[in-house]
Order: C-alpha cells, then structure tokens, then sequence
C-alpha cells in the first residue's frame, strides 16, 4: 500500500474532517519533544507521518487498528504530545498517528465510589478542575498537568510530584478500556480489588502505545484539604544528607506529598534565591489535619536526627511559592521551542533512573564523576546535577539533569551532547541494579537496553508484543529495539 | 603637604570629567589637593573657575579621539608636574587614553573606580568585577601617579568650589601625525531595541494592566520599557521587548521591576545588570533577592509617585 | 591578510559558586567559556576569511591549561592555528604585566591585524587592547560595532563605534588593533560532527615564558602593578538590600539612591 491509497482508505472510513494532512501539522507529528531542538531548527531526519487521525469513538480506534494491523501499517497514538523520550516520533514511511482530540468527554464522577471515568484525550487539567469544583483531586500531578491526556499518562506510567502520598498513575487506575491491532476492544472492569489472575491493567497500563490504544479510563479520586497545606525546607550539606532525611520519613511511615532533595546546581535553577550554592531538601505535607500534624512531626524529628547535615532551614513562604509555580502550560512549552530557534542552548535535558537507598548516592557520584571526566564536550555543561522527587519504603528516583551550550550543527546535538550522557546515566544504573526509566517510559532511544532492564523477564515482555502485536504496528520502536530503526538513534 | 591631582577633560563628555573633582576630593580631602585639568584648546570651557590650572595642548594634531597622541600628553604633563593622582573619566576614548599612559608611565591603572575610601591615611579603591556581581579592593604598587577612571555619574560634585584659574599651554614632545581619523560622527540614536537600553523600567503579571503606563516612568528616566513574559502572553506588549530565556538578553545599568516575580526564565535574560530595583507586593518573590532596593507594596503606586518625583527634580 | 585575535576564556558569571562562609570564590569546576566580545571578534575574523578577505586567522590565549579544549574548538570551527601561552609564573598578572606577555609574543608571531574584544567578562577593564596597542606602537580603537571590510584591503580599517553620545566612524592605519563589542551576529560557525572527531591534542601551541624570556621579576604578581586586596560579592541575598514602602519616604529614598548612582542629575 502507499501513501496516496492508505489516505484514500481512511478517508473513506473516517470522513476527511478527521484526517490532517497539512504538511506543518505533519512535520510536527514527526517528532516529539526529545528532538526539540532539531525539531525547533527544523533539521529533523524523521520522516513525516502520512496523516493524523482523529477518531471520535472506540468503535472507529478498532476499524483504523485492524485496518492498519492488515495493511502493515505503523500507528503512534498520541494524546497531550507531551512525550519526552521519543515516544511519538516516527521511524517509518508509512505512519498513521490516531490521536485522541474527540475522545475529550469526561464521563462520570462518582463521588460515593470515588472514582472518576474520561476517555483518554481528556487533559488532565480538566479532570482536576471538575474535581476540584467538589473538593475532590485526583492526586495526579504530572508537572505536564495542564497540557498531558489520560491516555499518553496511562501509556507512559507517569507520575505526579504528589506521589509520595497517592503515587504513580499505576496505583490511581482502578480499569480501563482499550483496543488491540486486531479490532478487539477490552473493557477492564472497575472494582476496589481481585485476585483473578495476573492483573490485566498492567499489560496496558505504561504499554507506550506499543501494545495497545487506550480509550477510556477510570481513576480513583481523594478529598483535597488545601488549607492544610504545609511547608519545609532546608539547605543541606550535600545530596546524600537530603537522601536520607527523605528515607527517614519514608521507612517511619510518613507519606508526604512532596519530598524531595536537589543536587547544588540543580538546586540553582530552581531556587537561585535562596539556595546559597548548596543542596536542597523539601517537604510538603497534604491531605486531612490528623495526617498532616503527624507527618509534620516526622518531618521534624527526620530532620532533627540528621541535623549534622543540615545548614538551615528555608522559610516555608518560600517553598510554597515554588509550589505554586510548578506546572508547565501550554505557552511555556511553545515559548521553550520559540526559545530554541535562536538560542545555541538547551536546558532542561533529563534523564530518570530508580534504584534502592543504598544504591543512589553511589549512583549519583559515578554518574557524575564519569559525565565529568569522560564526556568530551563536559566544557559545554552550564548544569549537570539532579534531585530525588519520589520515594518508596525501599528507595528513591534521580532525576538527572543537565543543561548545556551547543556548538554543533542542531542536527548533532542528540549524538554529540544528549546521547553520550544518557549512555552514562543508563550504564552506570543498570550496573548497579536500579531502572533506567523511572517514569517518562523507555520510548524509543532507551530500547537497546530494555532486554537488559528486564534481564530474564524480557521474555514476558516479548511475548506480550508478540501476543498482542503480532504484526508489530504499534509504534514502531517503542520499548523493542528495531534494527531498522537504529539509524536514527546514532 | 598638597597634592597635585590631573583631571583629563574629555571634549565629549566635559561635565562628567569635570566631575571627578569629586573623587579627588575623596582621595585628599577638598582643599588637600592642587587641581589640573588637561584640555584640548577651545574646548571644555566649563572647567575655568573649577579648577587651579588648565594644561592646554595646542598642537593641531592632537585629537580628541586620537588615544596614542593623548597618552603622550598625559605622559608630558606628568612629568613636568610630577602628580599624586591622574583622573581620566570613563568615556568610550578616556578609556583608550588611560591604559595607553599607564604603560608609558609604567604605572598601575584602576578601570571604573566605584568608590574611594581613606583607610588609615591609605586610599582604598573599590571596582566592580565580574559583572557586578563582585566589588574588589585594588591596591597600587610602585612609585608614580595613582591613576583611575571613573566611570560616569559615579561621583557628583555637589559643592563646586570657585577657584581662580591659570591656563597654560603644555608643550609635548613626539606627537605624531594621528593614525586615526574621523570620518563622520553622528548623534546617537535612541535605542530602539532594549538591549542597547542604559535604563529599563520593565513590568510584569502584578501590574499588567497598567503596563502603558510604564512608559512616563521610562522617559523620566531616559530608558524604555521592557516586560516579562506574562505581559506578553497577554497581548499587552510585543514579544521583541521580553526579557528572558525565550525574549531578550539585557545588560542595562539599572533595571526597575515592577510586579515580576523572578522566575529562572526570566531572570536567565538579565546578565551584567549594575542596579535592580524591584517593586513587589511579595517582598519573598525571588527577584527581591537580586535587588538592591525592594520597593514593597502597590507597583503603579510605586510608578506613579516616582515619576513625579523624577519630573520634579531637585537633590533630595 | 593574516588576522591574530586575543581570545580569552572567562569563568562562566552565571554558574559561579560562592563560599559564602569563607568569602571566597570557588575556583574548581569553574566553568570556562570564550569572552563573549572576544567570540565575536573571532567570528568577524573567520566571516572574513570564509569570504576570502584573509588568510589565516590564528588566536593567542593566555591562561591556565584548562582552556584547552576550548582552543581546540576554535581549531574545529576554522581557526588556522591557535596559541596558548601558559606558564605558572604568569599567575596573579594584572592587565600591565598581561599586556606585556601578549605584545612580546605578538611581536614575534606576525600579523596584519591584531583583533580583540573590547571587554572581558571578569575583570572587565578594557586595558589590554589599548596597552598592547600601545607597546607595539600601533594605533587601536574600542568599542567597534562595525567594520567595513571592504576598506581592509586598502590597508586600513574603516569602522564604526556606537557610544552613548554619538556614533563615529573612524579610519585607522593598519596594523592596528581592533577592539570589538560583543554582538550577538555574527556568531561563531558551528562545530561540524567530523571536526569533532578530529584528534585535535597537540595542534594547540603552547608557549611558556622560556620561550617568550620575561624576567621572572616582570610577570605575575611580581611584576603586577596593581593587585586586588579584598573581595565582596553582592547579589544572590545580598545582605544590603534595602526595603522601603512606596510612601513618601520610600519614594524619596528611592530618588536618593538614583541620584546617588547618576541615574538622575
Ligand atoms: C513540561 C513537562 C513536564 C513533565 N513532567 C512529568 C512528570 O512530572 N511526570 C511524568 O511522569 N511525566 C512528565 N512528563 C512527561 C509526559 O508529560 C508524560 O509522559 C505524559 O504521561 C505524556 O502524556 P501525553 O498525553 O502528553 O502523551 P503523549 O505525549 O501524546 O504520548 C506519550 C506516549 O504515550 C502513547 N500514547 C498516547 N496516547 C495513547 C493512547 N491513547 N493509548 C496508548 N498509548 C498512548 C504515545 O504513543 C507515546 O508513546 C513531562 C513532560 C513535559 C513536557
Ligand atoms: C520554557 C520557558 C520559557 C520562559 N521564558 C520566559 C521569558 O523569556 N521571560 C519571562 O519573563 N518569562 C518566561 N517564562 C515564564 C516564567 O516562568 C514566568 O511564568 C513569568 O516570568 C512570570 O511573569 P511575572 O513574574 O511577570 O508574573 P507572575 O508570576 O504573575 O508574578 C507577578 C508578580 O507581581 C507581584 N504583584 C502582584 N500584584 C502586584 C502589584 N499590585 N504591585 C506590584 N507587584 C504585584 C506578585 O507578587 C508577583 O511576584 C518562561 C517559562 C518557560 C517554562
């Protein structure tokens, strides 16, 4: 099939209304934010999809997926665009992007049940506004909140800044529905728990459109006590000391909403106000007055016990104004991109690994020695640090960060600045046996190491894309490695 | 014992050179001094009455543009006079002149002394480095001249002192035919882009229906207006004078905020700014803690009030 | 038509780290980059020679060893050659002393055309440019905006400087130096991906002061002639901020403190 005909046909099946062919709608669709820059300089070497889609129910999501399923055709779903590991970005010449714009209908709040049902173009924002009208929150608080939808936060297993208190989007969905490329709609259905079998949610719950469509999901939603907010926040020696003030809360039982620890330069570009050149360590703590008071206690007494390692404390005022600045709007990412066209820099690079308390402060420094040491254009790094912003009985996240001057073609950047040092942040975790993916999912320029994040496992995951995507039309190179693809990850 | 201190007067920028009489007073104390000014003849007629002698070059050659000849004056007055002090104020060719008659007086030089202070009988001189962001303490080594330049409006000479006046001409040996020559010379424009700005009074998400108004301030001050980008987001100022990551970069002398709270993206826009006053209902919002005046309360109040203030004039 | 530029690495103002219990900077991991006037200069050098205006530009850098990898970039971007005088002595040298450093080497090295930034990040004195001019004995101008280089092939330089009162054109004879302001065209080519991966270690000449034969006695902080005693950083918290209310008596101070610092007459 090609191009001209796939149009034709889904044209035929959709009407023309829902199918964009404009050639800058296209260009856009090509790439997502991971190559922003060369995106920005209009440099991308990705081809185009051939259009995008817009279906408005279920039953049009599974006539295009078994359209394309029989055709071979590669299909990215897509939902807020908010993607930042390549998840949206297209390696074939023969591409359908379904994007979820009409699904956009929040279908019930039930407050008795709490619980609340969308389909998957619903942003989150507008979920969370309806809520809080009713003094209800999702908990869910992606910094990507106003902008992000439901079905790229299911597929990526994202995560909120609250997630101390309500965690990942994975604790948040009770069920979901979802087509398959053959057609098959499955509806998972919405209970508080079972034991009925291995829990199905998963298979599509961070599948990064590599296994399914999502089409609707519910979510659990929490009372919102705003007015019990509160905040801390100290300067602490070094990142190490935040750690374990962080772990201290954790394993006494506390669950903070915000808990989190920054590197000194990171520190810098969030808090130059105040942060004085060292670490910073952070706390919020939310939810109904008992809650609150103990975990502020915690907090306290953590504090107290490592107060060795701790320089001062911050005035809350300043933290709660950090708080209230944190989501990122739609403006603010087009203004970022606007930025990129003139500036020869790039802020805001990230990479985020997990790995238990012991492992990430060693993690931390080898990262951070080997970036400084082995990367050949370290003399263009304006930041390189990270913070730790979610955290489990058993351990905690880094999320590194780096930003940097480029003076390469835009066209080279990925393979001179942003590559290299993934390639050591990516290394360096697994060696020690932590995740190389937190929470922006694997996409498509961490697939050649998924085989060894999963180790033995990887045959369970393997057997789902063969199960499921037999054909293998879902998102052409996201999580499994495609030899095919691989020229556009050098 | 009196002081001898040398003054070069600058034809294109008279009134600041005459100025520096000030730093002089600081370094020695208003009659401690003996005061010489070197002027070009015909020009800089402000200075009789100011100062005690006028060392007065004649030859035609030498140009007020012209650094090599100038340094070789410099160089010839001082040796006749034998100096304590040699003040060149900092306009764009005081700053050519200076470092080309410290080398040929083999002589330290201190570029755009922000104060002076006399500690135990030494004089100490205070310069701002690294962007303003640091304030260094220079000292001087060897015999010879203490020699400075001084920025404009450093100093303000508020007590003018009058003084009878020799004139006299200053014969200067090795002056060369000038290598340079000018070839046109136009009044400047006014920046109309607001990194050329000296002056921008800049306003934010606190106040920004009131932005037009910013304007009257901003003339006041003879700077322009620039804005944060929650005044541009809202239609309410053109995308070209944004300050920040994704507008401007700006380097004025003084930046006046007016409700912009500081955010990383918009402060990432302002490198080398000498002065910041921000006025903020918040006094917490982060950009109070690069200010050097925090005007606390209403911003348009704060507009209002010191564009009278400025229109009205007067010391204070 | 051969092109030196004065090429100084500066740290990186933004990025830098304060000790604020010792008073002192923090001078490891100090983040080096290329004075932006400076850049400039370079980049109107290479524009010239991409247009077949020169031949050859050669940059001269003196600084620590840690400049390196920032000279080989300039290779990388078309830079013909590149110097870095560097030698331990030096350290502690104020503007007199570097300028003698550079005029001794520059009178040895060869040039049409010595081009500079007229200011540096740091120091930020404007003295080098005039004072090296001044040793060699050839004229100099700051402060250029723009130069015509049309007028470089008649063996002088025709260029433009903005200052607040006026803008002047000025004719000098060549060889001169030529001291730009930073602006933000043109830039500084980009680095291609094969030059990158060009071994460059080694095509950066290193000149130490055996070559050069100072007397140890006129460099450093020896031979300096000014030398910086004391150290205060403002800004980031700085202690004196002053607060007032937009009453009467705030305006009023406010009115002082523009008076104060020449804002108003
Ligand atoms: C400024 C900014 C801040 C961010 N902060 C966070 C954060 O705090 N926490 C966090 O976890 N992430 C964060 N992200 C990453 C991003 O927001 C999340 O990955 C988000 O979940 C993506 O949602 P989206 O609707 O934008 O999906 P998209 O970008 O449209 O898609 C993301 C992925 O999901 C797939 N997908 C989309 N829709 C569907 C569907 N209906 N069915 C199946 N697959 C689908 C896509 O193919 C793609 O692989 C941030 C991103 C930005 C730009
Ligand atoms: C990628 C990216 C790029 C960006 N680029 C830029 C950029 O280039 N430039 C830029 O400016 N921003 C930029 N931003 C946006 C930036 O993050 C802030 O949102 C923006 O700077 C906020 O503008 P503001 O401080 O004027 O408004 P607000 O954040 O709304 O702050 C208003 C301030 O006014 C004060 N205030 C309220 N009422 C009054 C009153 N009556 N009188 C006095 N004060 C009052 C408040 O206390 C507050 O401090 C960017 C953001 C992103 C993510």
């Amino acid at each position: 099939m090609d191009k001209d005909l796939l149009l034709k046909e889904v044209r035929a099946l959709l009407g023309d209304a829902q199918v964009n062919t404009d050639p800058e709608a296209l260009y856009d669709a090509s790439a997502d934010r991971y190559k922003k820059y060369a995106k920005a300089r209009r440099v991308l070497d990705v081809p185009p999809p051939a259009a995008i889609v817009y279906p408005r129910s279920t039953e049009e999501v599974a006539r295009l997926l078994s359209f394309c399923n029989e055709h071979g055709i590669n299909v990215i779903p897509r939902a807020g665009k908010t993607s930042t590991e390549g998840g949206l970005e297209n390696w074939k010449e023969l591409t359908l992007v379904i994007d979820a714009l009409h699904l956009d209908k929040i279908l019930k709040i039930d407050e008795y049940n709490m619980q609340a049902t969308v389909q998957a173009g619903v942003p989150l924002q507008k979920l969370e506004d309806a809520l809080r009208e009713r003094g209800y929150t999702t908990g869910h608080s992606p910094q990507s909140k106003p902008v992000a939808k439901f079905g790229g936060l299911v597929a990526t297993r994202s995560i909120g800044q609250f997630s101390t208190l309500y965690g990942g989007i994975e604790d948040m969905v009770v069920g979901l529905e979802c087509v398959f490329p053959n057609g098959q709609i499955c509806r998972i259905k919405n209970v508080p728990r079972r034991s009925g079998g291995p829990d199905i949610r998963h298979i599509a719950i961070g599948n990064e459109g590599s296994l399914c469509y999502i089409t609707e999901v519910t979510v659990k939603i929490y009372r919102y006590f705003p007015e019990n907010n509160r905040f801390y926040g100290y300067l602490t020696k070094d990142l190490a000391t935040g750690i374990q003030v962080l772990r201290e809360v954790m394993v006494n039982g506390y669950r903070p909403s915000v808990a989190r620890a920054y590197s000194e330069e990171d520190a810098r570009q969030h808090f130059y106000h105040f942060h004085k050149g060292k670490c910073v360590l952070l706390f919020m703590a939310e939810g109904n007055r008992h809650i609150v008071d103990a975990t502020c206690k915690g907090i306290e007494e953590a504090v107290a016990k490592f107060k060795d390692g701790i320089l001062e404390q911050v005035s809350s005022e300043l933290i709660e104004n950090w708080f209230n600045h944190l989501n990122w709007s739609q403006q603010d990412i087009d203004d970022e991109f606007e930025g990129m066209k003139e500036k020869d820099s790039h802020d805001g690079f990230t990479t985020e690994v997990s790995a238990d308390w012991e492992t990430i402060p060693k993690l931390y420094d080898n990262v951070i020695r080997r970036i400084r040491s082995e990367f050949p254009r370290a003399h263009d790094l304006t930041l390189l640090g990270g913070h730790s912003s979610h955290s489990y009985i058993n351990g905690t996240n880094m999320y590194f960060v780096y930003n940097y001057e480029i003076n390469c073609a835009p066209e080279d950047e990925m393979r001179v600045y942003h590559h290299p040092i993934q390639r050591i942040i990516v290394e360096e975790t697994l060696k020690l046996g932590g995740s190389m993916c937190h929470h922006h999912g694997i996409g498509k320029y961490r697939n050649e190491w998924t085989q060894q994040e999963h180790g033995s496992a990887y045959f369970m995951l393997k057997k789902l894309k063969e199960a499921f995507d037999p054909n293998g039309i879902m998102n052409f190179g996201a999580i499994f490695y495609q030899e095919e693809g691989a020229k556009f990850q050098k | 014992m009196t002081r001898r201190v040398l003054i070069y007067l600058d034809p294109e920028g008279e009134a600041d050179s005459i100025q520096l009489l000030e730093a002089a007073n600081r370094m020695y104390g208003a009659t401690g001094y003996r005061s010489y000014g070197l002027r070009l003849a015909g020009t800089c007629p402000q200075a009789e009455g100011l100062l005690d002698v006028l060392l007065q070059v004649e030859d035609p050659r030498v140009r007020p543009y012209d650094a090599a000849n100038l340094a070789r004056c410099v160089e010839a007055a001082h040796r006749k006079h034998h100096f304590d002090a040699i003040l060149i104020p900092a306009t764009t060719f005081g700053r050519m002149i200076a470092p080309r008659a410290a080398m040929r007086l083999h002589v330290g030089l201190t570029a755009d002394v922000a104060d002076i202070h006399r500690e135990k009988g030494r004089i100490e001189l205070v310069r701002a480095a690294f962007g303003g962001r640091m304030r260094a303490v220079v000292a001087h080594r060897g015999r010879g001249p203490l020699m400075i330049t001084v920025r404009k409006n450093t100093f303000t000479l508020d007590a003018r002192i009058r003084r009878s006046t020799d004139i006299a001409p200053l014969v200067v040996d090795g002056i060369t035919e000038p290598e340079v020559t000018l070839v046109e010379r136009r009044p400047a424009e006014k920046a109309a882009d607001i990194r050329e700005s000296e002056v921008l009074v800049s306003g934010g998400g606190g106040i920004k229906e009131h932005f037009d108004q910013l304007e009257k301030l901003a003339r006041a001050l003879g700077g322009r207006v620039s804005a944060s980008r929650r005044v541009v987001d809202a239609g309410l100022a053109p995308r070209r004078i944004q300050v920040g990551q994704s507008g401007k970069t700006v380097s004025p002398r003084l930046y006046i905020a007016v409700g912009i709270s500081g955010s990383i993206q918009h402060v990432m826009g302002l490198k080398e700014v000498d002065t910041i006053i921000v006025a903020n209902t918040d006094r917490n919002a982060p950009l109070c803690s690069l200010a050097d005046m925090v005007v606390e309360g209403d911003g348009m109040e704060f507009v209002d009030r010191l564009t009278k203030r400025l229109l009205k004039g007067g010391k204070g | 038509m051969r092109i030196v530029c004065l090429a100084k690495l500066v740290p990186d103002v933004d990025n830098f780290q304060y000790d604020h219990e010792r008073s002192a900077l923090i001078r490891e991991n100090v983040r080096l980059l290329l004075n932006p006037a400076d850049a400039t200069a370079v980049a109107i050098a290479l524009k010239l020679k991409a247009d077949s205006r020169a031949g050859s530009v050669h940059t001269v850098t003196l600084g620590p060893r840690s400049a390196m990898p920032h000279l080989e970039d300039l290779l990388r971007r078309g830079v013909d050659r590149a110097t870095l005088i560097s030698d331990p002595a030096y350290a502690g040298s104020d503007t007199h002393v570097t300028s003698h450093i550079l005029a001794a080497f520059l009178s040895r090295c060869g040039f049409d055309v010595i081009f500079a930034g007229t200011h540096t990040l740091d120091g930020g004195t404007g003295h080098v440019g005039p004072q090296v001019a001044e040793i060699l004995g050839i004229p100099h101008m700051a402060g250029i905006s723009h130069m015509d280089p049309e007028s470089l092939s008649e063996g002088r330089a025709q260029v433009r400087v903005e200052s607040e009162e006026a803008s002047y054109t000025f004719a000098l004879q060549l060889p001169a130096v030529l001291g730009f302001a930073y602006a933000p065209e043109p830039k500084l080519p980009f680095i291609r991906y094969e030059a990158l991966k060009r071994d460059l270690s080694g095509r950066v000449e290193v000149i130490d002061n055996q070559a050069l034969g100072l007397a140890p006695e006129q460099v450093g902080v020896l031979g300096s002639l000014t030398r910086v005693r004391k150290i205060h950083v403002k800004g980031f918290r700085s202690p004196n901020t002053r607060f007032v209310r937009p009453d009467d008596e705030g305006i009023e101070r406010v009115y002082r403190f523009l008076r104060e610092k020449g804002f108003v007459r």
